[in-house]
């Protein structure tokens, strides 16, 4: 049986969109074989992130309203096998979207494949209704601000109370936190909130924490998911997430601040 | 001359926060109205028993007169409601809702935006009763009669309500801000309080407010309330109970 796992946030430009191509490649690279659906139908970006763009013929939506079969409409990632993305449509909106629809996709792609990990639209409407809809686990991506924590805690509100889990009294969907953009020199200072802090508020567990990282703008316009620049410090924290998603336990990176030469000379004298 | 003193006073006129039940009207269908009302009191019927309502119009995009509001009233009555007053109605309606010595509210609009904190007749919104029912995404203990002890074991999130009706409330997690917790009787929360507490949400003004950490946006006990700006410095992030002394809360350290 397939794992649905949808990336949300309440909030947008968080990243959502950033670790659904990420941990969609993780998975994959682990040999799960893994369908990466983009739920924000007018504003599609996932094709652009995972560097697939010219490739789109049929969308999610042409596969909902039976104008294409989802074999047209997957697309194959040239990178890593067993990777497969399942675009939005740019020129329709949300509301196109429907629930029978969408279930029946799900299902069909359940089929064949390990992981589906559903990249929710930002906002608490209907396209990030959809998203959340089937899951089995979720992914909160959450900066370190309070804006992006109240956004998340209300998503996780929902997410108790308005998937398909919860409205058939089964097992709760199984949440984690994902912190990103986190610059630990600024936590220090008093300017960002703590890893503790969103982990007090939100009270979920953790599944990584993603350092501030030039790297992923780059990988993001050059179309390649940041988990596979693996000499990245944002890449190195996204292989991390997802072996603690496959249930490995690992001890937090990029959560303190790096100690610059200075310093560690100094220690050195010290000691 | 002088005052009257307190003790000879006959009437103290006071501002309290009720808990109403709103229906919003979204047809002018009454028998539609009739057949959904029946359902939802059939589902909790003690929860609705006499339960005080305020019919909005807002939703609304047809005309209606005062007849019909009659009507409307006779069926709530019919259903054990009692049909308090009215809100978001044309000026006509509200005319001929004072003619009926049923209260006008302000349009939600206005009514909404300022909060309770700031309205001297501050109205809590409590939708158990939607025509047509809306989604319920908030924990939601409306659907059976509590007359005992609400127990919630989850985190209580950010636009989340929960109301114990007739009883205590007990949260074991901690309630986010931006959530809102009510209850009849007391409330106990063993985590943190971020969001706003309600107790005796009736009038009830022997409830309190118990909790293990203090950062709560709004704590009201039978009405008198007070908002995070006011908690005194030395209360806040520790463990606490409040409560009602002479009409002033007090705020009492557990420690």
């Amino acid at each position: 049986m397939a794992e649905v796992i949808v990336i949300t946030s309440g909030k947008g430009g968080v990243g959502k969109t950033t670790t659904s191509a990420a941990i969609g490649t993780g998975l994959a690279m682990r040999g799960y074989k893994t369908v990466v659906i983009d739920f924000d139908v007018g504003l599609r970006n996932l094709d652009l992130i995972m560097g697939c763009e010219r490739r789109v013929v049929y969308d999610f939506v042409n596969v909902i309203r039976n104008e294409a079969n989802l074999n047209q409409s997957l697309i194959r990632d040239k990178r890593v096998e067993d990777l497969f993305i399942l675009p939005a449509s740019q020129t329709r909106d949300k509301d196109t979207l429907d629930i029978e629809g969408v279930e029946r996709v799900i299902n069909q792609l359940a089929e064949s494949f390990d992981y589906i990990v559903c990249d929710s639209p930002a906002g608490i409407e209907r396209g990030a209704f959809m998203a959340m809809y089937f899951a089995d686990q979720a992914v909160v991506v959450t900066n370190p601000e309070v804006s992006s924590v109240r956004d998340s805690d209300r998503i996780l509100g929902l997410l108790a109370s308005k998937t398909r889990r919860a409205e058939e009294g089964r097992e709760p969907v199984k949440e984690h936190l994902l912190l990103t953009r986190y610059e630990p020199a600024r936590v220090e200072k008093g300017e960002m909130l703590s890893v503790d802090d969103v982990k007090e508020i939100l009270a979920i567990p953790l599944l990584g924490v993603i350092p501030e990282s030039k790297d992923v703008l780059q990988a993001s316009n050059a179309g390649s998911p940041i988990i596979l620049a693996s000499e990245s410090d944002a890449g190195q924290a996204y292989e991390d997430a997802v072996s603690r998603l496959l249930g490995e336990d690992l001890v937090h990176r990029f959560v303190e601040v790096e100690k610059k030469g200075f310093f560690n000379k100094f220690r050195l004298f010290r000691s | 001359m002088m005052s009257v003193s307190e003790q000879d006073a006959a009437a103290a006129i006071k501002a309290r926060m009720v808990s109403l039940t709103v229906l919003e009207l979204f047809s002018t269908d009454l028998e539609e109205l009739d057949r959904q009302l029946l359902e939802k009191v059939a589902q909790a019927p003690k929860f609705f028993r006499n339960a005080p309502v305020m019919i909005d119009f807002g939703q609304l995009d047809q005309e209606v007169d005062g007849s019909w509001l009659e009507k409307a009233c006779e069926l709530l009555s019919a259903n054990n409601f009692v049909p308090v007053g009215i809100t978001g109605a044309e000026e006509s309606l509200e005319f001929a809702a004072r003619a009926r010595n049923i209260a006008v509210w302000p349009a939600a609009g206005t009514a909404r935006h300022d909060t309770v904190v700031e309205s001297p007749q501050p109205e809590i919104k409590e939708e158990p009763v939607q025509s047509p029912p809306a989604p319920q995404e908030a924990v939601t203990p409306q659907e059976a009669p509590h007359t005992e002890t609400l127990v919630i074991r989850q985190p209580v999130r950010s636009g989340q309500k929960v109301y114990a009706r007739g009883g205590d409330l007990i949260v074991l997690a901690s309630v986010s801000t931006g959530a809102e917790i009510m209850a009849d009787g007391h409330i106990h929360v063993y985590g943190t309080l971020r969001g706003r507490a309600l107790a005796g949400a009736r009038g009830k003004e022997s409830a309190r407010v118990f909790c293990n950490d203090l950062q709560a946006d709004l704590v009201s006990i039978a009405g008198v309330y007070i908002i995070n700006d006011d908690l005194p410095s030395d209360m806040r992030k520790t463990a606490v109970q409040i409560y009602l002394q002479e009409d002033q809360l007090k705020i009492e350290s557990l420690r």
